[in-house]
């Protein structure tokens, strides 16, 4: 009797650490949680506000924690969200040891740990071994317990949880007070309840005094069981957590009932009874039952007394059975071959990645360097085609050199042909000049055997004629342009040439107006024998005897580009019974048809002496 | 000489053609015209069918003697005399082509103009 009634002692205050390290740092009213429950609309914030109503322990019911866990592991299933998923079978793992469902339990707390290992959650692990070796340690694996704890402890350590640290070195006394080890119980207390000061966690504390309380009553020494236990409940009080009263109460009950004062008793197991049923934990009602019974035997109520042993001995029985204990330690042992064969996979998994992983690389490298040989290749290809490219435009350009020298040449060459030629079309005016000057000189001899004066003055007028070609010839010849003659110079010389040959300089003013006008040799000799028979009639006809008198030539460019050529003299002017168009005279007939030949037109008028206009064009 | 042939000229420079025209009128020969390019010519032999033509080579105008040649060609076989100083200006195509036709060298004596006219007349 006294040893489940202290088993169930360790029981409450097991339940209790369980449920404090799932206890969500920043608690919030249960109305609040549901109201944004309902309003929610992100599924993430839902799955967090769901498991942390499932950990609402002292506000909520076991079967509503339940509900609102299972709510969080098929929202955070359908979001492949893990860890939340490990948190929610956590909650359902402790809501089911609350309810005194231990084979539940410890699936749940199982499962959660799975999860935590594939995700490596290092905290969450050491969570999930603490709840599991609760859950042994619930069912008397106190072995296995210890180890669970141990393991959950060397995480802490490793993270420096202090908080974490301390519970689990309360849970690890906990195993040594129940396998009597009461020394280390109490080494394991008093660091704990050092770090709890530290750590100025107030509820821990209280729960480390009953929990010294726990060993000092297996002692026996019992000043220092109610010492502990009202500091336990002082504490409790202070923070005015039920649970934690329930749990105060209830040692305190036992300490008067073990040192028998049970009407010190009777008001603490009222309340511990009250406070275990509100809060619907079988556990802590359950071990009341036991208390009630010790009451009713100590204050001689002995029916009373066996009713309550009765009550307690079937809700222990239907609490948990020996099987269960056998159940879950078969379920624990599959659950490590399971994790080992697991582990093995996750091995073969991970040589097969690192195979994979360098085949990988093989692979990549294999690309890297084919990529490479590409770009190797395109740019020898680049370097090529410029090179060929080069040596393309090196000959192209060589070429073209070679073409331009050519063409300087052949430049050159003609250049020097045309000069030649030049040089020869010079020679050539100039030996017509010459012959032609024979000509006038044979003429001219021939004329010195002439006696009659009509005879000689036909050898005259034939040689002025050839004189005016003559000229053509030799400004030619003289200029450096062989296509057009500047007329200007051309009557000069005529003009000059016939005063000369017929001694009539002194007696004849000259009046030259002549622009500045070249023409082609198809019009200069027409043009030059046209004034050469204007001249030549003006010189022989218009002042006879010596008379002195003017003549005036004038050359003048028309707006419709002809030329207008007007010979002028102030001498008696020619005969009135002359017909220009009926002429005999072989001169006007000369002027005639020598006009026409340049596609002119000549018009003659008799006032103050004599004057001939002819209009006609510059032939090319 | 009864009926005398009707003698086209075609001579750009006046005087020589002047000198032709006299030679001719002495010999009894009469010119029907003087023309002095070949379009001229094609035109005139075309309209007033002459009986020979006495044709130089250059001539003023677009196109020379042996142009204008080939066009009257096309639509009469008037005999055609070349008037030239340089006798390499036709070509033996151009004569074969052209028949009936001859050349005249201008520094031949006149009689042999006359003679090559009176040969032409008579085929």
């Amino acid at each position: 009797m006294y040893f489940e009634k202290k088993f169930f002692v360790f029981f409450i205050s097991i339940t209790l650490l369980l449920c404090i390290n799932i206890l969500t740092a920043f608690p919030m009213q249960t109305g609040t949680l549901k109201n944004r429950l309902e309003n929610v609309s992100g599924e993430q914030e839902k799955i967090e506000i769901l498991i942390e109503l499932a950990g609402l322990y002292w506000e909520l019911q076991p079967d509503e924690r339940i509900a609102y866990a299972e709510q969080a592991v098929k929202l955070s299933e359908k979001f492949r969200d893990f860890k939340s998923k490990a948190e929610a079978y956590n909650h359902l793992g402790v809501a089911y040891n609350n309810l005194g469902n231990s084979e539940k339990s410890m699936d749940y707390f199982m499962k959660a740990l799975k999860i935590m290992e594939q995700i490596n959650d290092k905290s969450g692990i050491a969570l999930s071994y603490r709840n599991i070796g609760q859950a042994n340690f619930y069912i008397g694996n106190f072995d296995k317990a210890l180890q669970d704890f141990q393991k959950s402890l060397d995480i802490k350590k490793e993270s420096g949880d202090k908080k974490g640290i301390s519970q689990l070195l309360i849970l690890i006394g906990n195993v040594k007070a129940k396998t009597e080890k009461y020394d280390e119980a109490l080494g394991n207390y008093l660091k704990a309840l050092e770090i709890k000061k530290e750590i100025d966690d107030r509820l821990g504390i209280a729960q480390i005094y009953n929990n010294l309380g726990n060993v000092y009553f297996a002692l026996g020494e019992m000043e220092n069981v109610l010492e502990y236990r009202l500091k336990a409940l002082k504490i409790d009080r202070e923070l005015g957590n039920n649970w934690e009263i329930a749990l105060s109460s209830y040692n305190l009950a036992e300490y008067y009932l073990k040192v028998k004062q049970p009407e010190k008793a009777y008001p603490y197991i009222l309340e511990s009874k009250e406070l275990a049923e509100n809060l619907e934990n079988k556990g802590l009602a359950r071990d009341n039952l036991g208390n009630y019974s010790l009451y009713y035997e100590q204050t001689g109520d002995y029916k009373k007394a066996l009713k309550y042993q009765r009550d307690y001995s079937e809700l222990t029985k239907s609490m948990f059975s020996e099987k269960l204990s056998e159940k879950i330690a078969e379920m624990q042992v599959k659950y490590e071959t399971e994790k080992k064969e697991k582990e093995n996979q996750a091995y073969k998994l991970q040589l097969q990645k690192v195979r994979s992983h360098r085949q990988q690389l093989v692979f990549i490298l294999a690309i890297v360097l084919l990529i490479g040989l590409f770009i190797y290749y395109r740019y020898r290809t680049k370097k090529k085609s410029a090179l060929l490219l080069q040596h393309l435009v090196n000959e192209r350009t060589q070429e073209l050199q070679q073409k331009i020298s050519e063409l300087r040449q052949a430049k050159d060459r003609i250049h020097k042909d045309l000069k030649e030629r030049e040089a020869l079309l010079q020679e050539i005016h100039h030996r017509v000049k010459n012959n032609m000057q024979i000509i006038k000189s044979m003429i001219d001899l021939q004329g010195h055997e002439v006696t009659d004066k009509t005879t000689l003055n036909a050898f005259e007028t034939c040689v002025n004629r050839i004189q005016s070609m003559v000229l053509v010839h030799e400004l030619l010849y003289e200029s450096s342009d062989f296509a057009n003659i500047p007329f200007k110079e051309y009557v000069e010389k005529i003009a000059e040439e016939l005063l000369r040959s017929t001694a009539r300089g002194e007696n004849i003013s000259l009046d030259l107006k002549i622009e500045d006008i070249s023409f082609g040799i198809k019009t200069a000799i027409p043009c030059g024998l046209i004034l050469n028979e204007l001249f030549s009639n003006s010189l022989k006809y218009a002042f006879p005897e010596g008379q002195k008198g003017r003549i005036q030539i004038s050359l003048q460019l028309l707006k419709n580009k002809s030329c207008e050529l007007i010979f002028r003299d102030n001498g008696v002017g020619i005969p009135g019974d002359i017909d220009f168009d009926k002429t005999e005279s072989l001169g006007l007939y000369l002027i005639k048809i020598l006009t026409e030949q340049i596609e002119g037109t000549v018009s003659m008028s008799r006032r103050n002496g004599t004057m001939f206009k002819i209009i006609f064009r510059n032939l090319k | 000489m009864k009926n005398p042939p009707k003698i086209l000229l075609v001579e750009d420079e006046s005087i020589i053609a002047m000198g032709i025209k006299m030679l001719l009128q002495e010999h009894g020969y009469k010119l029907v015209s003087i023309l002095s390019s070949g379009e001229e010519a094609v035109d005139f032999s075309i309209k007033k069918t002459p009986d020979i033509i006495l044709m130089d080579i250059k001539l003023k105008g677009q196109i020379d003697g042996i142009e204008a040649s080939f066009r009257i060609r096309r639509q009469s076989y008037v005999p055609i005399i070349f008037l030239t100083g340089n006798s390499k200006l036709v070509t033996e195509n151009d004569l074969a082509a052209l028949k009936p036709c001859w050349i005249f060298p201008k520094l031949n004596p006149d009689w042999k103009l006359f003679e090559t006219i009176d040969k032409a007349l008579h085929i």
